[in-house]
């Protein structure tokens, strides 16, 4: 199931919408009834273990609570001994969060990596002449499994530091974990960004209505006229790519990306739109990341929810950690102010990505992907100041727009290899692509007819990205096409709808011919 | 507050400390620099910043780090 | 109050412009005109010229997702149509025959038994019948056009059927127990088929129930197709107890349900044979009157490239 089905845009969610306005109160009831249905429509009926999910974190911050609570009961007391009862308490909050923690990670683990651990174990077994095969076993995961546990984590973790008052509500709890628009593709929620709103049953407002369909049909666009159209095309290189000439493979990495961008960017714009109808401010997960200087900047505008869930999560505790922060300053005296960090800074940014690698999927070449961008951002770091005193030398001005753009080229470049081998099969093809892109440079133009695009096809997926780009350039303007268009008179805004509407009826590759291109990120 | 913003123009000599508010949100300090700057403060005022602390909020300004500063002299 | 006014009266207005719109996008050479308006995709037989089909399969996914017109065309030469709809009901398989005797004269016709033991009051069934709407709007069916909007001539490449290169085996065994057990046919369901056999012998169009691959399928509901087959005294061929040499993880799209085009030729394979070997149906691959088939067929190859 994906949020571009067209039952779910226009049945489910206005019907869903309808019922919850006109309901007269206790709005939030029907909201949690409304994410159980949908999860139980979109087919994989797993909802047990969403569940738990939510009970454990629920009682676990209830527990840590509790014994803060008891922290200063026992403080009050005349003859406490403070370091005594902190030392215990500090004991038994931790406990909870460990407990927690491995309750919910173990499902994770138990979905996503048991038959990636056991294929490997088994080719060990193999190599030692072992006689013995721990057995496959074929799990379907639980829809969105990788997102809500993530937000699980963040929420009682920050119960744990404090920076999040442990929720009375069990409903609360319930609607932040598993908001229809969100549980399957993100943005990985965090509980102060939507959990106040979600609980609030505020009724819908004809405004944040019109704006959040705009925001769908907009998502609808990338996925219809650009994704679907362009899916041939990337798979019949992927499939095929060592009968193909060095830049056809190079040019099927870009049409990956831009497929990966479109569809992403144009789930976030349905999301962020069902969020939008409901009142609910769902954060972006996007900030027109193709404008982005460099890898390390890339990654911090593109799926912009995970980032931020590592760096809280992992980067800052490992990199702040006592012994590296030992390390921190010691270097600092001796390195300077940008390579003094940068050991400890690296580590933790290897752990990172190597848990964003895995985080994607159990198969080696997503921590290849992990490993690339490591190397990618971790050298950037250290070739910086290099960069810098170059461009000083030379004389060139580092915001000059012919150098931004370039910039800007020279980054996507990186990204398009990057993407690539997170598509390629395995890491052999995706070596042999690498490869193939620079043995094979040469280019045949009747390599592009025999995909099953036609000339058609290419017109309109290239005006199509021009769209999106001028949508996205404004944007980093700021100027917000969808909220000016929302203020436009009706009659005018009228016409848009309906010829948008149209021209997506008529040029998007649906029906007949096409497959749609199932959701990249709702198998992550 | 003067030794704060000696330090941060120390790492990072071109932003502006007065009037910049958005350092981390514009991309003015990045997580290198950060890293340095949470060792160097520990250092300087004798303080420990827990890490649950390091978010923009805390550190989109020098104003605002230096609230953080008092705040966690004062625990 | 006045909202819901202002987006009741705005979808009012986008259902008036896609009907106007689907005007221009409707294939001219058809006689689509002359069935009902809304009649013309919800049977998308019509659009073929008048008598040209030879054999046509009746029923539901299982037909469209394992039968593959073009694949016959190529190989056998005679002009075949999947005229099958999502979780058909045997009332509905009853209805496409009707218009199927009104518009062609195909000398067989092919009835899936799968849709003899549908359930059709299941909400399934409904959920399928809820998506029905779109063919109300041709648009949403000719829209492709906008590529042959010049050439006064459309031609389908898939004739009804649904190309998947999807790869999802059932990843289990399949046991298949024998029994003698009989699975019922539910009388409504009983009635409407026999109605439909009834129609199509009078005719004078040769019947055959088939049941196509699906992991679905079991002895009982085998040993109920013979005896329904018997007792209305047409032709049985069960593609599941055949040698197709089908391979459930490779050949399938959703955990075994449905083929995929791996499976699709695999069956089709084994119709095309069954079917030449009756001697009814005419070659036609060197007619120029058919010459159509081979630009689709031509197009058909372009589309599985991908």
């Amino acid at each position: 199931m994906s949020y571009f089905k067209s039952i779910y845009l226009f049945v489910i969610l206005p019907i869903i919408a309808l019922i919850y306005n006109l309901i007269p109160k206790k709005r939030q009831w029907f909201l949690l009834l409304a994410n159980f249905v949908v999860f139980y429509i979109m087919g994989k009926f797993r909802l047990i273990f969403l569940v738990l999910s939510i009970i454990s974190v629920y009682f676990s911050a209830r527990f840590i609570k509790k014994a803060e609570d008891k922290k200063e009961e026992l403080l009050k007391k005349k003859d406490a001994d403070k370091k005594v009862i902190n030392e215990k308490i500090k004991k038994k909050k931790k406990l909870i969060l460990v407990l927690c923690l491995l309750f919910n990670v173990a499902f994770l683990v138990v979905f996503k990596y048991l038959n990636f651990f056991s294929t490997n174990i088994n080719l060990l077994l193999n190599v030692f002449n072992v006689n013995y095969q721990f057995k496959m076993i074929h799990l379907i995961a639980p829809m969105g499994i990788s997102f809500y546990t993530l937000s699980a984590i963040s929420y009682i973790v920050d119960v744990y530091n404090g920076k999040v008052e442990a929720e009375k509500s069990f409903i609360k709890v319930s609607l932040f974990l598993s908001f229809f628009p969100q549980i399957m593709e993100g943005p990985i929620a965090r509980f102060k960004d939507t959990a106040d709103d979600l609980y609030s049953g505020k009724k819908i407002e004809h405004n944040n209505f019109i704006l959040g369909y705009q925001r769908i049909m907009y998502g609808f666009f990338k996925k219809k006229l650009i994704v679907d159209r362009i899916n041939p095309l990337v798979s019949s290189i992927f499939n095929n790519y060592a009968s193909y000439n060095g830049l056809t493979i190079f040019m099927g990495a870009i049409a990956y990306t831009v497929m990966l961008y479109m569809e992403f960017s144009g789930t976030m714009d349905v999301v962020v739109g069902s969020g939008q109808i409901f009142g609910i401010n769902i954060p972006e997960n996007f900030r027109q990341p193709f404008f982005s200087k460099n890898v390390s900047e890339f990654w911090t505008r593109w799926h912009i929810s995970l980032g931020t869930w590592f760096k809280d999560y992992i980067y800052y505790p490992i990199s702040l950690s006592k012994p590296l922060k030992k390390l921190t300053v010691k270097l600092r005296h001796k390195l300077g102010n940008h390579y003094g960090p940068l050991i400890s800074g690296s580590i933790a940014l290897f752990v990172v990505w190597f848990l964003n690698g895995l985080w994607h999927g159990a198969g080696y070449t997503f921590l290849l992907f992990g490993l690339y961008h490591f190397i990618m951002i971790a050298g950037g770091n250290f070739m910086g100041p290099v960069f810098v005193k170059l461009t000083d030398k030379l004389h060139i001005n580092r915001e000059n727009i012919v150098y931004r753009v370039l910039q800007s080229i020279k980054m996507s470049l990186f990204v398009f290899i990057g993407e690539m081998i997170f598509r390629a099969d395995t890491v052999k093809d995706a070596l042999g692509m690498f490869k193939g892109i620079f043995t094979r440079f040469s280019f045949n133009f009747s390599e592009l007819s025999i995909m099953g695009l036609d000339i058609y096809d290419y017109v309109v997926i290239v005006l199509s990205v021009i769209f999106v780009f001028v949508i996205s350039l404004l944007k980093e303007k700021n100027i917000d096409v969808n909220d000016k268009l929302s203020k436009k008179k009706l009659w005018i805004r009228w016409i848009i709808y309906y010829a948008f509407i149209l021209m997506i009826c008529i040029f998007g590759a649906y029906g007949p011919g096409y497959e749609p291109l199932d959701p990249i990120y709702a198998d992550f | 507050m003067e030794k704060l913003i000696e330090i941060l123009e120390d790492l990072q000599p071109e932003v502006d400390y007065e009037t910049n508010e958005e350092l981390i949100d514009g991309r003015y300090l990045d997580s290198l620099t950060i890293l340095s700057l949470v060792s160097e403060i520990e250092d300087e005022f004798d303080v420990e910043i827990p890490t649950v602390e390091i978010i923009p909020d805390n550190f989109n300004s020098a104003k605002k780090i230096w609230a953080l500063i008092e705040r966690l002299k004062e625990e | 109050m006045k909202n819901y006014l202002k987006i009741l009266i705005f979808l009012i207005g986008l259902a008036i412009l896609f009907e106007i719109a689907a005007y221009f996008f409707i294939p001219n050479k058809s006689n689509l005109r002359e069935f009902g308006y809304f009649n013309k995709t919800k049977y998308e037989i019509l659009s073929e010229p008048n008598n040209t089909i030879d054999v046509a399969f009746l029923g539901d996914s299982l037909v469209y997702n394992g039968i593959s017109p073009m694949y016959l065309w190529k190989n056998y030469g005679f002009t075949s149509y999947d005229c099958a709809g999502p979780a058909a009901t045997p009332e509905e398989v009853y209805k496409y025959a009707k218009v199927l005797v009104q518009s062609q004269k195909p000398k067989l016709v092919f009835l899936e038994a799968d849709v003899m033991y549908r359930n059709s009051k299941s909400l399934h069934v409904y959920r399928y019948k809820a998506a029905d709407i779109k063919k109300y709007f041709p648009l949403f069916t000719f829209h492709n056009n906008w590529k042959q909007i010049s050439d006064d001539e459309w031609i389908n490449p898939y004739k009804g059927f649904k190309y998947s290169n999807k790869v999802s085996g059932p990843n289990k065994d399949i046991h298949r127990k024998k029994t003698k057990k009989v699975q019922e046919i539910e009388s409504s369901n009983r009635e409407y088929y026999e109605k439909t056999i009834k129609l199509l012998k009078e005719n004078g169009i040769e019947v055959i129930i088939m049941e196509n691959p699906t992991v679905n399928w079991n002895y009982r509901r085998h040993n109920g197709t013979e005896k329904f087959a018997k007792d209305n005294d047409v032709e049985v061929i069960d593609m599941n107890v055949e040698n197709l040499g089908i391979d459930w993880e490779k050949d399938t799209k959703d955990t075994g349900i449905h083929m995929n085009y791996l499976g699709a030729r695999k069956v089709s394979k084994f119709l095309g044979d069954y079917i030449v070997n009756k001697n009814i149906v005419p070659d036609h691959r060197n007619d120029k009157s058919y010459d159509n088939w081979n630009k689709a067929y031509e197009l058909y190859q372009e589309k599985l490239f991908n």
